[in-house]
């Protein structure tokens, strides 16, 4: 076989090394992305963990992030989101509570998808109802649901969905 | 090799030491002359080739003969004994073999000077560096894939149309709450901050009762 067509086999194996590996990630369907921050008042100078250095502006800037001092990654995970009003996944947080999310649908805005969803946040151990967020968002664009536990401390649960 | 098919059996016949006369002076002359010329007749008067030649001629001229001679034979069969056939002359005794000699040296001749040649380009060839050897290749083009980076988590969440995160629904009976718009892409201000996306923070008291 000659360079030129072993060149050639190679490209096309290629084209379908990737061709297979877009297949497999759109099998996968949307993925949602769980960062739980873990965020206290100090008298220390600014402690931002080194894996949220992509949110060090929004945490330094922004209400209510500047209400504290230290920001420490406690977990972060993604779970697979079922489409169009799936079976809901639920997470328990480190802090005790439980996340539970799914995904009501999809739509598309000024050619953009856009991905509809319902998170509950619940205290079992706190009387009280839960708390339901729905919202839309673009995809990999993070948006947050804050739990204050006392005035020194708070839990944010940062939420992204990667398509 | 730029000498006429005449010349150059003329420079063999001279390095065989049988030209005379004038064309022995004028061959002299040319010699002396061209340096071309000088290594045909250097190349001819080789030991090797003039080994080589002295095989080669003796080959060619055994087939020769025995063609002449299965045609003699022929030529006497077919005429009666006594006849015209005394007007045959045998090809070996006309000096055939020198005429025949001639031949088989021009064409080692050129086919030498012809190898050299190639030789000669081959290696000039194998000078020009690894580009030569490239050309081939250059031929196929490869495909056009553009490869990108991914993005980072910084710029993932702000790029392209992405119009950001809108609460829709926030639903506590009995827990107080907050909601904050906070910009994403960086710390820009007015107009800037209000053109990019922006996100969302849902702030709830953890304190049953607190709304």
């Amino acid at each position: 076989m000659s360079r030129a067509a072993l060149i050639a086999v190679g490209v096309s194996l290629g084209g379908v090394g990737l061709g297979g590996a877009a297949l497999a990630a759109s099998t996968h369907g949307p993925n949602l992305e769980v960062s739980v921050i873990q965020a206290s008042v100090s008298d220390a100078s600014l402690s931002i963990d080194s894996r949220l250095q992509d949110l060090a502006i929004q945490l330094t800037t922004q209400q209510p992030f500047v209400r504290y001092r230290a920001f420490t990654l406690v977990s972060r995970t993604q779970l697979p989101l079922q489409p169009d009003g799936g079976k809901t996944i639920a997470y328990a947080l480190p802090t005790g509570q439980v996340l539970q999310a799914s995904l009501d649908g999809t739509v598309v805005e000024n050619g953009e998808k856009r991905y509809k969803l319902t998170t509950q946040i619940a205290s079992p151990a706190a009387a009280g109802a839960p708390v339901n967020v729905q919202v839309k968002a673009s995809a990999s664009t993070p948006f947050f649901v804050g739990v204050q536990s006392n005035k020194t401390s708070a839990t944010f649960v940062e939420l992204k969905v990667y398509p | 090799m730029s000498f006429p098919q005449e010349t150059m059996l003329q420079l063999m016949a001279f390095a065989d030491g049988e030209l005379e006369g004038e064309d022995r002076a004028r061959i002299e002359a040319l010699v002396a002359q061209s340096g071309e010329a000088r290594q045909v007749v250097e190349a001819m008067r080789s030991p090797v080739i003039s080994a080589w030649l002295g095989e080669e001629m003796d080959a060619r001229s055994a087939a020769a003969e025995g063609i002449a001679d299965a045609v003699m034979d022929s030529v006497a069969t077919a005429e009666p004994a006594g006849g015209r056939g005394g007007g045959v002359v045998r090809l070996a005794e006309r000096g055939g073999r020198k005429g025949a000699r001639v031949q088989v040296v021009a064409g080692v001749v050129v086919a030498t000077l012809a190898l050299a040649a190639g030789v000669t380009l081959y290696v000039s060839s194998m000078g020009q560096g690894t580009e030569g050897a490239k050309a081939p290749v250059a031929s196929v083009e490869t495909p056009s894939v553009d490869i990108q980076a991914p993005p980072s988590p910084a710029t993932a969440s702000v790029q392209g149309p992405s119009q950001g995160v809108e609460v829709d629904e926030v639903d506590s009976p009995s827990r107080g709450f907050a909601v904050f718009e906070i910009p994403l892409g960086g710390s820009g201000t007015g107009a800037a901050k209000a053109a990019g996306p922006s996100s969302v923070v849902i702030m709830i008291d953890d304190q049953p009762g607190a709304k």
